[in-house]
């Protein structure tokens, strides 16, 4: 009979125990402890989130700022595209342009000639560095020295980026104050004919005058 | 019996599961506070992620824009343009004096071969202009008479202006140029400092 008691007892000793037990455990592991974590994650995901959107925030709010500043810069390449050459017409343009100066001057010019200088070959090898590269034209002339200085001065006026890159003067006919020369004239023509094309269709599109500038 | 010690412990674990229910509330509460929160910022970020997009295209546009700006500025500036230094040299000509003979040399140079580091990615190229200017002069003309053309040429602006160096670079009786004995004939180097396509 004792030990019935003892028994019934002992369950019930268990029982008030390991029922809170038990019940607290399940609402600890099910509930508390998921929703937490959830919310951690919840937290964490909308701290990135929050990290991304003020620069964006801030980046989208220079987008007029930045149109402005893409108009007013492709009015500005629109006026220079014309001064760098294509390097597939180069030859051909320069010779006709150098031939049209010397004719407009009286000034005797001998030969117009393209040989590579090392400054092309090499400024080609940096073609990932460079949008341009120089394009070499060598040319003999005689005439006095007024006419070769305004041959020269042409040249530079025509171009404001084409530069001598060597030129020898000699007296040749002391009586007549006739000089030889020989000069070397470079002028920024594109690395490469992509540049060209995606820098021109970049800002064509912005000013609306797509193939107006391109040269020739 | 049941004992009173087993009565205290359960008392005392049901009493702990009132600030568990309570926590599991307020989670509750945080988490659905918290989804929304997200929700709403995903909605903010799916509308501003395109935008962000588009204007960093619009940037990097610019940028290689204002990079191709900024290299034909440099083109532009290290060049010598020798029109108006070559027209302000006749000017500055003595009587008695002729120019014989002129060289330049100012072809392309690279400086500086490109460097690993994010610097200077690039080759440095850029011109170093020498001018040499050959003269003949009569018997008229000494030594005071060409020391003070250098003089002037140093002082004129459009020829200053390029030259940081302008030196007499020697007096030749015997040059090939001299076809008469009676002449004069003397150079005048002119050195111009480094020209950049693109500053280092």
């Amino acid at each position: 009979m004792k030990n019935t008691v003892d028994k019934t007892c002992k369950r019930k000793i268990f029982a008030s125990v390991i029922v809170p037990v038990s019940l607290l455990a399940i609402l600890v592991n099910a509930c508390l402890l998921p929703l937490k974590r959830v919310h951690d994650r919840n937290v964490l995901e909308l701290k990135e989130l929050n990290e991304k959107i003020s620069p964006a925030k801030e980046v989208a709010g220079r987008a007029p700022l930045l149109l402005q500043q893409e108009l007013d810069l492709s009015r500005k390449l629109n006026a220079v595209f014309p001064f760098i050459l294509s390097p597939d017409t180069a030859y051909t343009d320069l010779n006709l342009k150098t031939y049209d100066f010397a004719r407009k001057i009286g000034l005797d010019l001998r030969s117009v000639n393209h040989h590579p200088s090392p400054a092309e070959s090499w400024m080609n090898s940096a073609r990932a560095c460079y949008f341009c590269r120089p394009f070499s034209l060598n040319m003999t002339a005689q005439g006095r020295l007024e006419q070769i200085y305004q041959f020269v001065g042409l040249i530079e006026k025509d171009n404001p980026f084409a530069a001598v890159s060597e030129m020898a003067l000699r007296l040749r006919d002391p009586s007549m104050a006739v000089f030889y020369m020989e000069l070397v004239v470079d002028w920024p023509v594109f690395s490469e004919r992509s540049i060209h094309e995606s820098l021109q269709k970049m800002y064509d599109k912005k000013t609306g005058s797509a193939g107006q500038n391109s040269h020739k | 019996m049941f004992p009173r010690w087993a009565r205290v412990v359960s008392c005392i674990l049901y009493c702990l599961m009132v600030p568990v229910v309570i926590a599991i509330i307020y989670w509750g509460n945080l988490h659905r506070w918290t989804r929304d929160q997200l929700a709403e910022q995903q909605s903010v970020w799916e509308s501003l992620k395109p935008v962000q997009e588009a204007v960093q295209i619009q940037q990097s546009r610019l940028n290689l824009g204002k990079q191709f700006l900024q290299e034909l500025d440099g083109w532009n500036r290290n060049r010598i343009i020798c029109y108006p230094v070559m027209t302000s040299l006749d000017e500055l000509i003595p009587n008695g004096v002729h120019l014989a003979a002129l060289q330049i040399f100012g072809s392309l140079e690279c400086f500086s071969a490109p460097q690993a580091d994010k610097k200077h990615p690039a080759p440095q190229v850029g011109r170093e202009y020498q001018f040499r200017f050959c003269f003949k002069g009569d018997q008229t003309v000494g030594s005071g008479k060409i020391l003070n053309f250098l003089q002037s040429m140093r002082q004129s602006h459009e020829i200053s202006k390029y030259f940081s160096s302008i030196t007499i670079g020697g007096i030749d009786k015997d040059s090939p140029m001299n076809i008469e004995d009676t002449v004069q004939i003397f150079c005048v180097d002119a050195v111009a400092e480094k020209r950049y396509v693109i500053k280092p």
